[in-house]
């Protein structure tokens, strides 16, 4: 899920990169030491290094400044699924289990219609499966990782592996602020104007942790001046920024889409 | 020929001679950068030590007052060793801290504060790279050390009290304190400042008069909490 620190830190990777363009060993847009980071500064640090001449740029959220936007059903989106390691090849009459074992994946044979499946364990080995596998299928045998089936007209062979999903549970927007605060103003102006060509080139969408990007857009943009005898000239950008929170379900490919009926034994009449 | 220097002598040749008969054993601490002063390698050895409000040995101790006037069996060590300002005086059941001993120029008699409290002062500082940093925050125990383990006289001090910020319904108005410790050698204590003490209380120090010479660190400290 996306949270109010995943969208600061968003920020902060923005704003930072546009302070070092030529990376942090070189020096800074400003020429002086650029700090940024999600969060307040400490007063000692903010105090002594704004006397040194440093430049620090605060990303927080602004209080009370959030509304609900969730819209959608809560549906499962944006599949992911893993690439299979087992390997089933079907060759006459056999099934010969090969590629590499991955936990959770299940061995699925289809013999005339009737499914099959062994579930890949932690420490199982191709030639466990294909024993698995023949003691389950009804004249069937193994030997090594070969499974032979006497007797059948039909065989087909599925790996079912696993994958994710995305459910939106809840949409929020929210104000965040990046607050540069600098000695001087003439910097302040400097080190604002490159943030906010950064925030406008990086786009609509910030990426977020889950793979569902937040979308921002630039807000108000306000000067704050009562703090000059303490050294620090300040400018607020606000943005607002969409973001969700989710939930990564596990789910499993489906390997047989026939469905085996037995019939038992019928009830009294 | 009288002068400055031979009747301070003779003064203190006077509270020796008193102490020896009044005072009891004290083992005498010195620290230079206030961390764990009332530690082995900082321990000088024992005096004498005779405590009392004006050492006239009449007047009851009163509330709100720290200080006390006290006679060493040695305090210009003549045959034992000196005492300094802000040496620690380590009793069988108090502590104290000179704040003013054999003053440069003055005769009046050595000024001790008794401890109360045991303190510890940090500066909250962060580790911050140019570029991209993790979130800021102050977290206890965090920061620059300033001082650590230091006895010190904590008493209420009436210039107010700090509004709660949580408003619980059980909280309550936090008091301001009066802290008053020695002045170890480099170590600048300012306003901003986090003090916590034995009693697992926080401060924060808004305020810190250093006199320097004599007396030592006299802060104002606002008690944290919820």
């Amino acid at each position: 899920m996306a949270s109010l620190s995943d969208v600061q830190n968003a920020m902060v990777n923005v704003i930072a990169p546009a302070m070092y363009p030529n990376g942090t060993s070189n020096p800074s847009i400003a020429g002086v030491p650029i700090y940024v980071a999600p969060g307040d500064f400490l007063k000692q640090d903010l105090d002594a290094g704004l006397n040194a001449g440093n430049i620090y740029i605060a990303v927080f959220a602004v209080n009370g400044m959030t509304r609900p936007t969730t819209r959608f059903q809560r549906l499962f989106v944006e599949p992911k699924i893993n690439n299979p390691g087992l390997i089933l090849t079907v060759e006459a009459n056999t099934v010969i289990v090969t590629g590499t074992i991955v936990a959770n994946e299940a061995a699925m044979v289809i013999v005339d219609g009737v499914g099959y499946s062994v579930k890949v364990l932690v420490g199982s080995t191709v030639n466990s499966i294909a024993s698995a596998l023949a003691a389950l299928i009804p004249s069937a045998s193994s030997l090594n990782n070969i499974v032979t089936i006497s007797n059948t007209y039909d065989i087909v062979a599925r790996v079912s592996v696993q994958g994710t999903s995305r459910e939106i549970l809840y949409s929020r927007e929210g104000v965040f602020r990046a607050r540069v605060i600098t000695p001087s103003h003439d910097q302040r102006e400097l080190v604002g104007d490159a943030m906010e060509i950064a925030f406008g080139l990086n786009g609509y969408y910030m990426p977020m942790p889950d793979g569902l990007s937040a979308s921002i857009r630039p807000n108000r943009v306000m000067e704050v001046n009562p703090y000059e005898l303490d050294n620090a000239f300040l400018r607020d950008y606000l943005f607002l920024v969409e973001y969700h929170t989710t939930y990564v379900g596990t789910f499993q490919t489906v390997a047989d889409t026939s469905m085996t009926l037995t019939v038992g034994a019928l009830p009294p009449t | 020929m009288v002068d400055f220097a031979r009747v301070q002598n003779r003064i203190y040749y006077g509270y020796g001679k008193a102490a020896k008969r009044l005072g009891t054993s004290h083992s005498i601490y010195r620290s230079a950068n206030g961390i764990d002063p009332i530690t082995s390698p900082n321990l000088l050895g024992t005096q004498l030590i005779s405590v009392d409000a004006d050492l006239n040995f009449d007047r009851a101790r009163k509330y709100g007052d720290m200080t006390w006037e006290f006679m060493p069996e040695d305090g210009l060590g003549t045959t034992l060793f000196a005492l300094q300002n802000y040496d620690y005086m380590v009793g069988a059941q108090t502590t104290y801290f000179i704040a003013d001993i054999a003053a440069d120029a003055r005769l009046s008699p050595p000024l001790c504060v008794e401890c109360n409290s045991v303190i510890s002062i940090s500066s909250p500082t962060a580790s911050l790279t140019p570029g991209a940093n993790t979130y800021q925050q102050y977290q206890k125990g965090s920061g620059t050390e300033r001082l650590r383990s230091c006895p010190a006289a904590i008493l209420q001090y009436s210039g107010g009290s700090k509004e709660v910020t949580l408003k619980l319904p059980t909280s309550c108005k936090l008091p301001f304190y009066q802290v008053t410790l020695p002045d170890f050698d480099d170590v600048i204590i300012a306003a901003g400042d986090i003090l916590t003490d034995d009693e697992n209380r926080t401060m924060i120090i808004v305020s810190a008069e250093r006199t320097k010479r004599v007396l030592g660190f006299r802060l104002i400290a606002a008690q944290l909490g919820t």
